[in-house]
């Protein structure tokens, strides 16, 4: 598990796009919320190691799996070849072991495009746990769903993290989403990113099991927090 | 079922159309249908028409097999490198619109009446078009999916093969389908100005005798040939590469 995390800067040519940060993560499960636009989403790539010339901080020591906004399932590869894709020693009983684990037992030979949108996305969730990876990166993977579909994908989540004890980053404007997801949630400023709040979504969670008092607790203490400003 | 009978119906149509041009005009330089597959016969029993047949298809396929190898990889490098694109991009434009004619001319005064100077002026004329299509499918990858691969330490020969070139084939499909049917008539010309065997010299000889029969039996043998190639090869390929999508 990553214990700290050190976020390094980040710009696009002369347009700092990240401030360098440094955050203790004791916890299983994290959540990053911002303003659109603030650097969310670069926040993760960089995390992922995916923006050109910056190493991810966590790769070198962990292994890690993203899962992005889009499914971005391989079209031309069933939803068996898809997870065989990312970790080429799956059997045919462990792909049927990680589709049963999302429901979906049943889509083996199935190409992508055959499937609804919320089936992609508990595929593109299965393939992100074929690789047992220690941290899993989620970039608002369930944002295009319907209420009820992405509440499905959410429970999908937290089951497979439970069974997978794998420890999760997860990017999202959706301050509900983060508050069910994450123990943790870090606030960001708009751009560039800096973190202006560290918010323990445990401790108030010891206090009340309503994720809708939280939420408006936490607006009422910091009513511009979701535009990215403490006060 | 449908798309059958029209397939053949409409071919069937145009057989009747010139049998019945044939009979209400009598024209002289026309021979009937029945007068050509006459003439196709004897050549393939009693003439050369399989000897050359063979002769033009090894060349084809030869050069089609140069052709997109290639173009493939010249296309791929410079849609995926733009250096490698500023310096190619010249010498392809440059490629692209010499002659035919003088590309197969200049071959065989360099490297002389020889088979492998007939096979380089194919090549030389028609991978570019291949380069070009090629080019255009290496722009359009989509980095998304190259970035899952990557999240996945995915090692290069797996990225390659099971990310990045599935997201070519249609645009192969498209540079081998057309790669194929302009390089057969290239293949002809070749033949007919500087070889003594094949399609292209037989038709050159008929030409001088004005054995317009003989002429169109050599060709319906040869469109006969590209058939069985798109049935064989080039539809279950289109299967493939559709899967999907």
């Amino acid at each position: 598990m990553v214990a700290n995390l050190t976020i390094p800067a980040f710009a696009y040519s002369d347009s700092p796009v990240i401030e360098s940060m440094q955050w203790s993560l004791d916890c299983a499960r994290m959540a990053i919320v911002g303003p659109s636009g603030c650097g969310k989403t670069t926040l993760l790539n960089l995390l992922a190691g995916l923006l050109p010339g910056t190493p991810s901080p966590i790769a070198h020591t962990m292994t890690i799996s993203m899962m992005f906004q889009e499914p971005r399932l391989m079209p031309w590869l069933t939803v068996k070849q898809n997870l065989q894709l990312v970790n080429k020693h799956l059997n045919e009983d462990d792909v049927l072991q990680k589709l049963s684990e999302i429901g979906l037992s049943h889509s083996q030979h199935d190409y992508p495009k055959q499937l609804s949108g919320g089936m992609q996305r508990r595929v593109a969730l299965a393939r992100a746990f074929c690789t047992q990876p220690d941290v899993l990166l989620l970039d608002e993977p369930f944002v295009s769903l319907d209420a009820p579909t992405a509440k499905e994908c959410r429970n999908v989540l937290l089951k497979l993290q439970h069974t997978h004890h794998t420890q999760t980053i997860l990017v999202t404007h959706d301050l509900y989403e983060a508050i069910e997801l994450a123990d943790k949630i870090v606030f960001l400023s708009k751009a560039p990113a800096k973190d202006i709040l560290m918010f323990d979504v445990r401790n108030a969670k010891e206090n009340t099991s309503d994720q809708h008092k939280i939420y408006h607790d936490l607006l009422t203490l910091y009513p511009n927090l979701l535009s990215g400003q403490l006060i | 079922m449908t798309q059958g009978f029209l397939r053949w119906g409409s071919l069937l149509a145009l057989l009747v159309i010139w049998q019945l041009s044939i009979w209400w005009f009598n024209p002289q330089d026309l021979p009937s249908p029945l007068t050509v597959a006459q003439s196709l016969f004897w050549h393939m029993t009693q003439g050369t028409l399989l000897d050359d047949l063979w002769i033009t298809v090894i060349r084809v396929l030869l050069s089609f097999t140069m052709v997109m190898i290639l173009g493939c990889i010249i296309g791929i490098m410079m849609g995926a490198n733009r250096t490698f694109n500023v310096i190619g991009d010249g010498a392809l434009l440059i490629l692209l619109n010499v002659p035919a004619l003088v590309t197969i001319i200049l071959a065989y005064i360099w490297f002389g009446l020889v088979e492998s100077a007939a096979i380089l002026a194919v090549v030389i004329n028609k991978f570019p078009i291949v380069v070009i299509t090629m080019r255009e499918g290496a722009r359009n990858i989509d980095n998304d999916l190259i970035d899952v691969a990557r999240v996945f330490a995915l090692p290069k020969h797996r990225l390659f093969f099971k990310v990045y070139l599935p997201q070519l084939y249609p645009y192969i499909m498209t540079s081998a389908r057309n790669g194929l049917s302009l390089i057969w008539k290239i293949v002809l010309v070749v033949e007919l100005l500087g070889r003594s065997d094949g399609i292209g010299f037989a038709l050159h000889s008929f030409f001088q005798f004005f054995d317009i029969a003989s002429i169109l039996a050599y060709t319906f043998a040869f469109v006969i040939v590209i058939f069985v190639i798109e049935a064989l090869a080039f539809r279950p390929l289109d299967k493939v590469v559709a899967r999907g999508r």
